[in-house]
């Protein structure tokens, strides 16, 4: 299969898509959405790496028409970012570069975020003419009410190591590379569903209350004991 | 790659749910004035109603005597009870669905009457026919025993009646008076029954008229069951002291959990969709831990079962009605589009799952 706005290559239990421009468009989003579906289906892959390429990780959103925009392809992006944040790989944002609006937005659906030391961070959706959309709700989750006030208003950028202490990524390096695949070494060694089981935990803890989290900690550990007798 | 959905809406054999009525009794209750009532003392039991997702639930319960305790009411008055409440309730709804699309109990061709709390012979639709005057040769039918899963099973008797006979209607009345099988004693596996179940039904409309569209209800495309019966004990009536005491196995969530996607997957594949082309899940409220189970078990989220979790909280679980309420509060979210589709997924004793594939 081969796609206009993006590069998907296979690899022993590693998937990676390059994006083959710096901004989102329609296509892309269309063919991101194409990418994921068949990952999800027909892929074996237990790694997924995201990146940009020529100093862009990407630059945010595009579109022609924006009142079009807003009311049917922010809502497909918006699904698109659900794919990556639930999707059966263990996924990596491998940042080199600039890292704009909806960029942000993808790394952080990611399990994992990596940036060389020369990456630049910045919210530039208001500059652009739309909200945020459900980034106002991830970020906050990263790095607290305030910053997330602070850097979806400005669109003040920010350095890879301010956004390691900021919470938003977890790593920076002068070698990407290399960096992303000492840390995915550490995650080689479990049963990958427990991953899964996981991140999906992780995320519903920021969302739930103590007593309504405790069932779903039964359901997931029901589904991790029965991964375990079936492996 | 992209499938290529088969969208067939202008030329559809399949029968649609055009029209839905629900109805509860007429007072409702907080958990804790339940346990208060049922002089519910033990602070593990008083915990279980307090602490539960469930807030509030409607129910026929008597009036409390001095000391405001409810008595054990004996096998008669239940049974009373019983009758009374699904001719109230199953009234009520019926005249809400047949109002939404301006029909009258004379166009009813086949009436199918779903209930498990309690057993009547005659049974519900030959009290049902009586007191609304269906016509004399309304086709009848009657489910019992089958539980929170027989929903679905009412719905593809009336699918089935529609599909061979498109100029006539079907009525499905899913009508389930659980505080009927009240049994008090005071244990724990009582106490978990008193504190989950409470009264409701819903009424359901089935036409294969081809002048219906899509925004009239969804047409019915699929059923597809699974019945785990190595856990055949799990749910079920035990006859103690001549009253119907209705025991849940502790593991019911998992046992559910562990084989919802076996129907779901074959439903899925047998029309080319996968889970993520359902835009809409309308799941039986069974319990909160039941519908964690799911959630786990076929990777849906906090957003796809909204519904099932509201229903639960503001009527406890009705049985085989319970997801007809959440299909109810979804038409009233009014976000279902042309070519969406639903599923329908219900659970009860055998230990059965039901599913039904539903597209708009």
């Amino acid at each position: 299969m081969t796609y206009k706005t993006l590069k998907l290559i296979e690899q022993d239990d590693m998937a990676q898509i390059t994006f083959d421009q710096p901004n989102l468009d329609v296509e892309m989003i269309a063919e991101l959405k194409q990418v994921l579906e068949y990952l999800e289906d027909e892929s074996n892959s237990h790694f997924l790496l995201l990146r940009g390429q020529n100093g862009v990780f990407c630059n945010g959103l595009k579109f022609d028409n924006i009142e079009e925009a807003i009311l049917v392809d922010i809502n497909r992006w918006e699904k698109v970012v659900k794919m990556v944040q639930n999707i059966n790989k263990l996924t990596v944002a491998v940042i080199d570069g600039i890292c704009s609006g909806a960029g942000i937005h993808l790394a952080l659906a990611c399990d994992l975020r990596i940036a060389s030391d020369s990456s630049v961070f910045s919210h530039n959706e208001l500059s652009v003419g739309f909200l945020p959309g459900s980034t106002v709700m991830q970020l906050g989750k990263y790095c607290g009410l305030g910053r997330t006030m602070e850097l979806l208003q400005t669109g003040a950028s920010y350095s890879a190591m301010q956004a390691v202490e900021m919470g938003i990524i977890n790593y920076c390096a002068s070698d990407v590379q290399k960096e992303t695949y000492k840390r995915i070494n550490q995650y080689s060694q479990f049963n990958p569903k427990l991953h899964h089981l996981t991140r999906r935990l992780v995320r519903e803890a920021f969302e739930m209350s103590d007593s309504d989290f405790l069932g779903c900690c039964q359901a997931a550990q029901h589904q991790a004991i029965i991964s375990h007798q079936s492996k | 790659m992209e499938k290529v959905k088969q969208m067939e809406n202008n030329h559809s054999t399949y029968p649609r749910i055009i029209g839905l009525g629900t109805s509860n009794p007429s007072t409702c209750y907080s958990q804790t004035s339940v346990a208060e009532m049922f002089g519910h003392n033990s602070p593990r039991i008083r915990k279980l109603f307090e602490n539960s997702h469930i807030k509030t639930r409607y129910l026929y319960l008597p009036k409390p005597d001095e000391d405001g305790l409810i008595q054990q009411e004996d096998s008669f008055t239940l049974q009373k009870k019983h009758l009374e409440g699904t001719v109230e309730m199953g009234s009520d709804a019926i005249g809400i669905c047949l109002a939404e699309r301006g029909l009258e109990i004379k166009d009813i061709d086949f009436l199918v009457c779903v209930s498990s709390t309690g057993f009547l012979c005659p049974g519900v639709s030959a009290y049902i026919k009586k007191e609304l005057d269906f016509k004399e040769n309304v086709r009848r039918v009657d489910i019992l025993g089958m539980g929170c899963s027989a929903g679905i099973n009412g719905l593809k008797l009336a699918t089935d009646f529609c599909s061979a006979h498109p100029t006539k209607n079907a009525l499905v009345l899913m009508t389930e008076v659980c505080s009927a099988a009240y049994f008090v004693d005071g244990t724990l596996s009582t106490a978990v029954v008193n504190s989950l179940f409470g009264d409701g039904t819903a009424a359901l409309l089935v036409s294969s008229d081809k002048n219906h569209l899509w925004s009239d209800g969804p047409e019915v495309i699929d059923f597809e069951s699974e019945t785990i019966s190595s856990s055949i004990d799990a749910m079920k009536y035990n006859i103690v002291d001549g009253m119907m005491s209705f025991y849940l196995d502790r593991d019911i969530p998992y046992v559910i959990g562990s084989s919802i996607h076996k129907p779901i997957e074959r439903i899925l594949e047998r029309n080319d969709l996968e889970v993520r082309d359902i835009d809409h899940w309308i799941i039986h409220s069974g319990g909160k831990k039941v519908i964690d189970s799911i959630k786990y078990n076929i990777n849906i989220t906090n957003h796809d079962v909204r519904h099932t979790l509201d229903v639960l909280r503001d009527h406890g679980n009705m049985s085989s009605c319970s997801f007809m309420f959440s299909y109810n509060r979804l038409r009233q979210e009014n976000i279902v589009k042309e070519g969406n589709y639903g599923l329908a997924v219900t659970m009860g004793p055998g230990v059965a799952i039901e599913t039904a594939l539903l597209r708009w």
